[in-house]
C-alpha cells in the first residue's frame, strides 16, 4: 500500500462521477437510467481494472503471444495501486446500483457523497459499506456520547489485540515459513498453514473492529465484517460469516442478478452463479491466478454442498448432534485452512508444494531432538525465539475460541457480561497488558490494505 | 457525566499504575540476569584496560584476542551493527563514570558522521532509560519517542521486539568468548552497485565526540580515534570522505593523550580480498589489521 498524493483526483474523479451519475438515474426515466447506471459502472470498474489488472493481463497475453510464437509484447506499466481502490470502488457501485433499483435516494450534497466514499475508518479495508445504512448518518447531528465511546473503545482495544497480539506474532512464524518451505518438514508446514488462517482472520477482524469501533467513538455505526466464522458449518455458511460485506456485496449485485437472468437454466444456474461469483471474488483480492484459484475452489466446494445436500443430510443425521456438528465445523474449517495456502503462498506452483508437503517428514517429530530441530527452523534458527512464538501462537488461538465463543452481536463486551466490575476491569487491562508486553511491533503492514 | 469521567479516571490510573509495576519489575529482573555487553556496563560490571566503541566496523575488525595478546590490555569491543556515536556515547560515559583500571579508550571512526535517525538494538538498552546520559542522548536520536518511552508506563515496549524476554531467559554469553569481537568470514562485493555519494557531516555530532575526547583525557586515560580501512574503491564512493576524515584528525591533541591513528588508505585497503564491504573488513582482514593496529597502540601505551 502506498500513498501517492496525486492519486486522491483518481478518487475525486470517480466520486465526481458516481455523485451525477447517482443525480441523473433519479431523475432520469427508462433507458437512460440504464445508460447512466453503465456509464458509471464503466467508469468506476475501467480505474479498478487499469490500477489493478491491466498488468496482470498484459503479462498473460505476453505469455500466451510466446507460446504461440507470436512476437508481440504488450507494455507491462510502473503502476502503483491506490490505496484501498477495491474497497471504495466496490462502496462507490453499491450507490449507484441501489439508487438505480430505487432502494436509495440520490445523495444531493457533494461532501457528504464524498464522506460516503472516503470515511476514514473504512477506506483503506472496509467494511465495504451500503448507502442505506451508511448515508443517513452523515445527515445526523452527532454530539459525543460516553457509551458509544466506550463501546468504540472496547472494540478498537479487542481490534489491536487480535492485530497486534495474535496476528502479527503468527506473522513471524509465517513469513519465516513461507520465504524457503523447502526448508522444513510436514509438521512445521501443517502448524504454518493453521497459523496463517489466525493469522489472517486476526489481521482482517481486527481491522474492522478497529473501523467500526473508530466510527462507534464518533457515532456512527458500520456493518458487522465477521461473525463467527470459524464455527461455521458448511462452506456456505462460512462466507456468509466471513467477510461479510464483500460476500453480501457480491451476493446482492453479482450472484443474484446471474442466476435471476438464467432462472431457466434450474439448478445449473445456481451452480453456474456460484462458480462466477467466487472466480470474482477470488479475482477481487488480487491480481494472481493464486487468488482465482483461491476463490474457485471455495466456489465448487459450494456448488458441492448445493448438489449434495440431501444425501449428506441422510448421512449426517445418523450421527448424533454434537458429532455432526463437531465434525461440520472440523472438515469446513479444515477446508479453509488448506485454501488459504493459495491465498498466502507466493504462487500456485508454492502453494502446490507446500500442499503436497503437510504429511511428509512426520517420523522426525516422534523424537525430542527432531520436535527441538522443528521449532529452532520455525524460530529462524533459534530455539528460544521458536518455542516462544509457537507458544504465543497457539496459546493465542486458544485464548481468541474461548473469547470468540461468547461474544455476541460482535461486542467484546458480552463475554464479561454480569461479572463484578473488578472482573470486567481486570478483562480490559489484560487485553491492554497484553498488547503491550507480548505484542509485536515490528513494521507489519494490514494483510488486506494491499487490496 | 462527572461520574463517568471520574470513572475513566480511576481506570487510566490503576492501568498506569499496574502497568508501571509490571514494568518495574521486569527492568529489574532484565537487570539482574542480562549478561549483555551494555548491561555488563550499566551494571558497572565491566572494568577492562581497554574499551573499543564505535559501529559495526568496530563489531568486525578488532579483534579483542589480538589486541589483547600483543598490546597485554584485557579489552571490551563494544561495537554493534549501525550504533551511531550518539548511541554509544552514553555508554562511553557510564563506563567513564565507575571505571577504575582503564587506561584507553578507543573510538572507532567510520565516514558516517551525520545524526542518526533510529536506535539499533532498543532491547539492550530499554532497562536504563532512567540514566540521564543515555537518555539525553537517545533523545537526540528518537526526541518524541524517547520521551514518551520514560514518561508514559509501558510505552517503552512498543518501541521492541520483545527481544528483552530471550535476554532475561538465556542471557548471552558472547561477551565471555570474544568480548564483543564477532567477525565476518566471506569477503564480498556489494560496492558494486553502490553509487558516488556525499556522507552529511553534523556539527553537534562532532561537538560531542570532542567533549567525549575530552571527558576520557581529563579521566587520565588515553583516548584514541581510529579510522578504519577502506577499500581503494570505496574512496572514490564517498566523495567527502577525505573531508570527514581530517575532521577527525582535528580532534586529536597528542599534549592531552588524544590520538588519531588512520588506516583509511592503509595497504589492506588494495586487496578485495580483505572485505567483505566497502567500508568493512572480513575476519581474514580484521586480524592484519588488529595486529598492525596492535603495534601503534603499543607506542602510545608507552607514551606519558
Amino acid at each position: 500500500m502506498y500513498l501517492i498524493p496525486v492519486y486522491i483526483l483518481i478518487l475525486l474523479f470517480t466520486i465526481i462521477i458516481d455523485y451525477i451519475a447517482g443525480r441523473v438515474i433519479e431523475s432520469a426515466e427508462g433507458g437512460k437510467r440504464k445508460l447512466f447506471l453503465i456509464i458509471s459502472l464503466v467508469a468506476n470498474i475501467g480505474i479498478l481494472a487499469f490500477f489493478k489488472y491491466y498488468n496482470f493481463f498484459a503479462e498473460n497475453v505476453n505469455q500466451l503471444f510466446h507460446l504461440t510464437n507470436i512476437h508481440i509484447n504488450i507494455t507491462l506499466l510502473n503502476i502503483i495501486l491506490p490505496i484501498g481502490l477495491s474497497f471504495h470502488t466496490f462502496q462507490a457501485m453499491s450507490y449507484t446500483i441501489e439508487v438505480y433499483r430505487g432502494n436509495q435516494k440520490a445523495e444531493r450534497h457533494l461532501g457528504v457523497y464524498a464522506l460516503y466514499v472516503m470515511f476514514y475508518p473504512q477506506l483503506v479495508a472496509g467494511p465495504i459499506e451500503r448507502p442505506q445504512n451508511i448515508l443517513h448518518q452523515f445527515h445526523e447531528v452527532k454530539r459525543f456520547n460516553f457509551d458509544n465511546c466506550k463501546e468504540g473503545l472496547k472494540l478498537i482495544l479487542w481490534g489491536f489485540f487480535k492485530k497486534i497480539v495474535i496476528a502479527d506474532r503468527l506473522a513471524i512464524v509465517v513469513n519465516n515459513v513461507y520465504k524457503s518451505p523447502d526448508y522444513f518438514t510436514g509438521p512445521a508446514l501443517l502448524i504454518t498453514v493453521i497459523f496463517f488462517t489466525f493469522q489472517l482472520y486476526c489481521d482482517f477482524s481486527g481491522y474492522s473492529d478497529i473501523a467500526l469501533g473508530t466510527a462507534k467513538v464518533m457515532g456512527y455505526d458500520l456493518m458487522i465484517n465477521f461473525n463467527l466464522p470459524f464455527s461455521s458449518k458448511s462452506v456456505s455458511e462460512f462466507w456468509r460469516r466471513w467477510h461479510i460485506s464483500l460476500s453480501t456485496w457480491l451476493n446482492d449485485y453479482l450472484f443474484t442478478p446471474t442466476i435471476t437472468a438464467l432462472r431457466n437454466w434450474g439448478k445449473s444456474a445456481v451452480a453456474f452463479g456460484v462458480l462466477v461469483t467466487f472466480f470474482i471474488c477470488g479475482f477481487w483480492h488480487g491480481a494472481a491466478w493464486k487468488y482465482v484459484v483461491f476463490g474457485s475452489v471455495h466456489g465448487v466446494a459450494i456448488v458441492y454442498e448445493f448438489y449434495t445436500r440431501k444425501k449428506r443430510k441422510k448421512l449426517f443425521d445418523k450421527l448424533p448432534k454434537w458429532i455432526n456438528n463437531r465434525l461440520s465445523t472440523l472438515l469446513t474449517v479444515s477446508y479453509f485452512v488448506w485454501s488459504a495456502i493459495f491465498f498466502r503462498a507466493k504462487d500456485i506452483r508454492q502453494a502446490l508444494y507446500v500442499m503436497r508437503h503437510l504429511f511428509s517428514g512426520w517420523q522426525k517429530t516422534l523424537s525430542y531432538g527432531g520436535i527441538k530441530e522443528m521449532v529452532t527452523a520455525l524460530g529462524g534458527n533459534d530455539t528460544v525465539y521458536g518455542t516462544f512464538n509457537i507458544a504465543i501462537g497457539f496459546l493465542s488461538i486458544i485464548l481468541l475460541e474461548l473469547i470468540q465463543t461468547k461474544i455476541k452481536d460482535n461486542n467484546p463486551a458480552s463475554v464479561i457480561k454480569g461479572w463484578p466490575k473488578v472482573m470486567r476491569w481486570g478483562f480490559y487491562y489484560f487485553l491492554i497488558i497484553a498488547i503491550l508486553f507480548v505484542g509485536t511491533y515490528d513494521y507489519q503492514e494490514f494483510i488486506y490494505f494491499q487490496f | 457525566m462527572k461520574k463517568n469521567i471520574l470513572r475513566t479516571l480511576l481506570f487510566v490510573s490503576v492501568l498506569l499504575l499496574v502497568i508501571y509495576a509490571l514494568q518495574y519489575a521486569i527492568d529489574a529482573i532484565y537487570k539482574k540476569r542480562a549478561k549483555d555487553k551494555y548491561a555488563l556496563v550499566y551494571n558497572h560490571q565491566a572494568d577492562p584496560d581497554m574499551m573499543i566503541y564505535g559501529a559495526s566496523t568496530a563489531l568486525k575488525e578488532f579483534d579483542t584476542h589480538i589486541i589483547k595478546n600483543i598490546t597485554g590490555y584485557s579489552c571490551y569491543n563494544m561495537g554493534y551493527d549501525g550504533m551511531f556515536f550518539l548511541q554509544y556515547y552514553p555508554t562511553a560515559k557510564e563506563h567513564l563514570s565507575y571505571q577504575k583500571n582503564c587506561k584507553m579508550v578507543i573510538i572507532v571512526c567510520n565516514v558516517f558522521l551525520g545524526k542518526d535517525w533510529v536506535i539499533m538494538a532498543p532491547n539492550f538498552f530499554y532497562a536504563y532509560y532512567n540514566n540521564n546520559t543515555l537518555y539525553n542522548s537517545f533523545r537526540e536520536i528518537m526526541p518524541r519517542e524517547m520521551t514518551l518511552a520514560r514518561y508514559l508506563p509501558g510505552y517503552k515496549l512498543t518501541l521492541l521486539n520483545k527481544a528483552f524476554y530471550r535476554e532475561i531467559a538465556y542471557p548471552l554469553k558472547s561477551i565471555d568468548t570474544n568480548y564483543g569481537y564477532e567477525p565476518i568470514l566471506e569477503s564480498g562485493n556489494d560496492f558494486k552497485d553502490v553509487k558516488p555519494f556525499r556522507e552529511p557531516c553534523d556539527s553537534s555530532v562532532v561537538s560531542k565526540l570532542k567533549s567525549l575526547l575530552n571527558d576520557i583525557s581529563n579521566s587520565g586515560l588515553k583516548a584514541v580515534l581510529v579510522m578504519t580501512p577502506i577499500y581503494e574503491k570505496g574512496h572514490e564512493l564517498i566523495l567527502n570522505a577525505d573531508s570527514i576524515i581530517s575532521v577527525y584528525s582535528t580532534l586529536a591533541d597528542t599534549s592531552r593523550n588524544i590520538y588519531f591513528l588512520d588506516y583509511s588508505k592503509d595497504s589492506l585497503s588494495k586487496s578485495a580480498q580483505y572485505f567483505y564491504t566497502y567500508t568493512h573488513l572480513n575476519k581474514k582482514g580484521s586480524e592484519l589489521f588488529s595486529a598492525a593496529l596492535s603495534t601503534d597502540l603499543l607506542r602510545i601505551k608507552a607514551r606519558r
